[in-house]
């Protein structure tokens, strides 16, 4: 939108019956006056920001004259242009070629006459109003411009992201494939090593009986071979439940919705960030075993609640402190409800409204891409869910997933 | 009666190790790194269990499970594999395998039960066939 232009005009005359004719005139056709009694005050009040945007300049005054202004003002740093009107009682040709050279944008010549004048005075008012709404438009473009680059930025970020992601997803799906042989004969070893350990053991023990000489090394044996034993198997364990983590990561990409349980959904996503939650973080899950099924592809459901979880334990670790996170889960109206709250520092009010936008982080540039809360609302959004975030009166945030429940119509349908 | 068991798989290690904890229960074991080499042994030697894999070089798991069923029907055929898919499973169920147990063997109790419950139906075979032939039924 331009701005309407208002009715302030500068006028800069020395000569006192001058003055007085001109703001009459002036004021009659209800215009409000601005007056500088020479050139020097004429100057001081163009410079500040809220000038009038009309000058009407007397050529000829004490300080600077209006010529002088008229120069002056070409070096003003201020994209505010001011539209002058050279007052001169000089007729020669030249001059007012002159005056209009330097820049002036109109001249008059006295004696004017005040129609004149009034009739002058309102082209000068319609070239300040185009150039008002002439600068409106630029900002106006602008504005679109910059946003458009945004969007531009913004979307060509999801691409590249969306092109890395299934990147990772094929990447995982080959390491996942890649570790499982070598895993397969770790694993086999181990338990043929464990089926042979009892003959082993009984001839140890004889050779202890036989040459007790060596017992300190025999000794050793039967009591370590076993905890080796042991350890290889929690280790096979270990990398099996990454593999299995790695290979619901690959799969995520199809989008195949089933009828689900939330139970599940908690619980796999729990093991999935074990890791992460298990030095500071205390996790307290209030979920009612007879919860309906929600038509939901599983693997999608579980990446959301991972994010919430490493979300909440960064939020936690961020305050250096021990903390909770609840899970619960409850039914509201032909949906349920799945709520993640942490006691870490909550969200300021502020970020609230853009938590869910692509790129938003409050976290170190290492720590997180700003994607995953809106890749969590992209994809709740898609199990025609809700996804919103509200800080608890207890301190700390709270996420809150609503999904529709399960019906056999919508079984039959999808 | 002394069972034979032919381990197929192209990863060796994967081999020696089965072929190691079936020796230990006491089963004759042999090795093939591929279907084709497992055919060759098979067309000179009995084989009572094959256990092989599925995503192999050449020949897959899945064909090799077919060329058994219609050649050496007796054999009883268990998959295991570390690409697990519904396809993989339905394909080697469809064409006759006993059963499909999934890589990383966490646990290789799946397996010796599988080679039980083969080993038990063949006994029963075996005793039907001795009772056929007129002959005296060998419990064993």
């Amino acid at each position: 939108m331009s701005k309407i232009i208002d009715r302030r005009i500068l006028i800069a005359e020395d000569d006192l019956t001058s003055r007085l004719i001109l703001s009459q005139t002036l004021s009659k056709a209800n215009f409000q006056i601005v007056v500088a009694n020479d050139g020097d005050e004429a100057w001081h009040i163009i410079k500040q920001a809220d000038s009038p945007r009309l000058a009407i300049l007397d050529w000829m005054m004490p300080g600077f004259t209006g010529l002088e202004i008229i120069k002056k003002l070409q070096y003003l740093d201020s994209n505010k242009h001011v539209y002058t009107i050279l007052l001169t009682s000089k007729t020669e040709r030249q001059d007012l070629i002159r005056g209009l050279k330097a820049g002036a944008d109109d001249y008059l010549v006295k004696p004017y006459d005040a129609d004149e004048l009034l009739a002058r005075i309102e082209v000068g008012r319609r070239i300040i109003q185009l150039e008002e709404d002439q600068v409106s438009f630029q900002n106006e473009l602008k504005k679109y411009a910059t946003d458009m680059e945004e969007l531009a930025t913004d979307r060509a970020k999801q691409l590249v992201h969306a092109d890395r992601m299934a990147t990772l997803g094929l990447l995982s799906a080959g390491m996942a494939h890649e570790i499982n042989n070598p895993l397969t004969f770790i694993s086999g070893n181990r338990q043929v090593l464990s089926d042979c350990w009892p003959t082993i053991k009984n001839s140890l023990e004889q050779d202890l009986k036989m040459a007790p000489a060596n017992s300190a090394q025999i000794g050793f044996c039967l009591e370590e071979i076993p905890k080796i034993i042991n350890g290889v198997g929690t280790g096979v364990s270990r990398v099996k439940k990454i593999v299995d983590g790695l290979k619901s990561f690959a799969r995520q990409n199809e989008t195949i919705r089933k009828p689900s349980s939330i139970h599940d959904c908690i619980n796999q996503a729990l093991i999935l960030c074990k890791n992460r939650l298990k030095y500071n973080v205390e996790v307290i899950t209030d979920i009612p075993e007879d919860m309906p099924d929600i038509n939901v592809d599983k693997q999608q459901i579980e990446q959301v609640l991972v994010n919430l979880l490493y979300n909440a334990a960064d939020a936690i670790e961020e305050q250096q402190k021990q903390g909770s996170i609840e899970i619960s889960t409850r039914l509201k109206s032909g949906k349920i409800e799945i709520i993640v709250e942490d006691n870490g520092g909550g969200l300021p009010e502020k970020i609230l409204a853009g938590l869910f936008n692509p790129f938003f982080t409050t976290k170190a540039m290492d720590k997180g891409t700003g994607l995953g809360l809106s890749i969590c609302q992209g994809i709740i959004e898609e199990h025609d869910g809700t996804i919103r975030a509200e800080n608890r009166s207890s301190g700390g945030a709270r996420f809150i997933v609503e999904l529709p429940l399960f019906t056999t119509t919508e079984g039959a349908t999808k | 009666m002394s069972v034979h068991i032919l381990i197929v798989d192209d990863e060796n290690e994967i081999c020696e190790m089965l072929s190691r904890h079936f020796r230990f229960l006491g089963y004759e074991v042999d090795q093939a790194e591929s279907a084709e080499q497992a055919l060759e042994i098979m067309s000179e030697k009995r084989m009572e269990v094959v256990i092989s894999d599925i995503m192999m070089p050449g020949m897959l798991g899945t064909d090799l499970v077919s060329a058994i069923r219609t050649e050496y029907p007796m054999t009883h055929v268990i998959m295991i594999t570390g690409y697990v898919t519904l396809e993989n499973a339905l394909t080697c169920m469809r064409r006759g395998a006993d059963t499909c147990v999934f890589k990383p063997l966490e646990d290789l109790t799946e397996l010796d039960e599988a080679v039980e419950r083969a080993l038990d139906d063949l006994r029963r075979w075996k005793d039907k066939f001795l009772e056929l032939q007129g002959m005296k039924g060998g419990k064993k």
